[in-house]
């Protein structure tokens, strides 16, 4: 069965919103998908403190700061 | 408009307001479409109101007008929605108005737009109609989607045809799609719905644990989640309404248990995912997750969807279709999930659907958890059936029961 575009649920979207209600779901989803990109990206000191917006997955769309990514790539 | 046969267009328009939606006498109705669907909708109004409708509401999208958008408006307009519209079109459900999706708008309209703007406006858009999209989802009303042969998206099937002939030859593969090129297109989904609900109730009677796939590249056992139910084809609504969601329909399906997959499995078609095609899938489930995974075009595409979260790997539907479907003698490739899927038995990553349970139609994320009903961000359909593909079901009392033989289901 398909829905159409504007009513295929986006489960996380609304908490992603904002980060103001994230459940341990949510964040271990987020933070997954941080490491990953973290990983395939690396780090560029060079850059811009706060870089620009990362897509995740579809529709999951955040903003990383240099320090964050310092400490994914220090905790995974 | 010259380039699509009339009639044929004014039959889907009846098959989707009697068939699809069961429009009753009285009942209103609220259609979204693309700008250039306006003569099917028009169609539409006309035999809603001849079905009693009390009143048909068309919204239409624009394909310049949401490309002017993101080419001239200032950055604060990407995290705004109609509000009120959403809040609208809440009530109206609330107040049992039947909903009608148009379908056929371009598929790849936004892919140059910055990504940024596009999630913002998506997460706005998403937000803003979260309480109307619910009553969608939990069939609170009868709601329906047909397809119109969009310009963009013929041009995609038939690159090499010039833009008349590649409308005309979607419009004529959505009419066969949709069974609109019969003398009767509503007898005839009468008959098609029957042989649905006469597969979807043996299925349910017969309960099985596990479904096992057999073919070539393809060795596949998939448990069921428990208290899963068999669907497809016609269903009511929660008002007491028989509707066809979606047309065209060939698939029975059900949730599989996310942890209870063993095994290998091999695509049939190509997977058309955002833009990239995805072929020749292989993929090894372990305990209901892929540890292996390839394919010879657009395997890194496959990588990333597979790392989009932990429920990616796992598989939250599984769906039967025979090799005999109007779509799959097609030979058609469609870039559509509302036709794709219908081409051939399939399995779908990620996400269930919380409505493939017995019994309480509305339960927690927890509850589904605990039945084996998966849980991901996506839901990506790929075929696995072909003429070659023999499906048995193992019942709970040990018993080996044929569903399919050589692609096709065994009476």
């Amino acid at each position: 069965m398909v829905l159409e575009k504007m009513e295929r649920p986006s489960p996380y979207l609304g908490k992603v919103s904002g980060l103001i209600k994230t459940d341990m779901l949510t964040s271990k989803v987020l933070t997954e998908g941080l490491k990953r990109i973290v990983k395939l990206e690396g780090m560029d000191e060079k850059k811009e403190s706060f870089e620009k917006t990362k897509i995740i997955t579809k529709g999951v769309v955040v903003a990383i700061s240099s320090e964050a990514k310092q400490k994914i790539i220090k905790s995974s | 408009m010259h380039s699509i046969d009339i009639e044929k267009l004014e039959k889907l328009a009846e098959l989707s307001v009697n068939t699809g939606l069961g429009l009753q006498r009285g009942q209103n109705l609220l259609i979204t479409a693309p700008s250039d669907a306006l003569p099917l909708v028009r169609f539409i109004a006309k035999h809603a109101y001849k079905a009693g409708a009390g009143l048909v509401t068309p919204f239409f999208s624009d394909s310049e007008i949401t490309l002017a958008r993101y080419k001239y408006a200032s950055d604060d307009s990407f995290d705004v929605a109609a509000d009120w519209l959403y809040k609208g079109m809440g009530e109206a459900f609330d107040n049992n108005t039947a909903r009608m999706a148009i379908a056929g708008d371009d598929p790849m309209l936004l892919s140059d737009m910055d990504p940024e703007k596009v999630g913002r406006a998506n997460k706005a858009n998403s937000k803003a109609y979260k309480p109307a999209r619910e009553r969608i989802t939990q069939f609170d009303i009868n709601w329906n989607i047909i397809a119109w042969p969009g310009l963009a998206w013929a041009k995609r099937m038939f690159p090499d045809l010039a833009e008349g002939e590649a409308q005309s030859r979607l419009a004529e593969a959505i009419f066969m799609a949709s069974r609109v090129n019969t003398d009767d297109p509503v007898a005839a989904w009468n008959i098609h719905n029957q042989k649905l609900k006469e597969k979807r109730e043996w299925l349910n009677q017969k309960d099985f644990k596990e479904i096992h796939f057999k073919g070539p590249g393809t060795d596949l056992k998939v448990g069921l989640a428990d208290d899963h139910e068999w669907m497809g084809g016609a269903s009511m609504s929660q008002n007491g309404i028989i509707c066809n969601p979606n047309i065209p329909s060939e698939e029975v399906f059900t949730t599989p248990h996310a942890l209870r997959v063993e095994g290998h499995v091999s695509s049939t078609k190509p997977l058309s995912h955002q833009g990239t095609l995805i072929d020749d899938i292989r993929v090894v489930f372990e305990k209901g997750s892929i540890t292996e995974a390839n394919a010879s075009k657009g395997e890194a595409v496959l990588k990333k969807v597979l790392d989009s979260d932990e429920g990616a790997r796992r598989l939250g539907e599984v769906a039967l279709v025979p090799n005999s479907s109007p779509i799959s003698s097609s030979g058609l490739l469609f870039y559509n999930t509302l036709f794709d899927e219908n081409a051939a038995c399939h399995i779908a990553l990620g996400q269930c659907y919380s409505k493939c349970f017995k019994g309480e139609k509305n339960l927690s994320t927890s509850e589904i958890k605990d039945r084996g009903g998966n849980s991901s961000m996506i839901h990506i359909d790929w075929m696995i059936g072909s003429g070659e593909i023999d499906i048995d079901g193992f019942g709970k009392n040990g018993e080996t029961v044929p569903i399919f033989r050589k692609g096709e289901w065994v009476d």
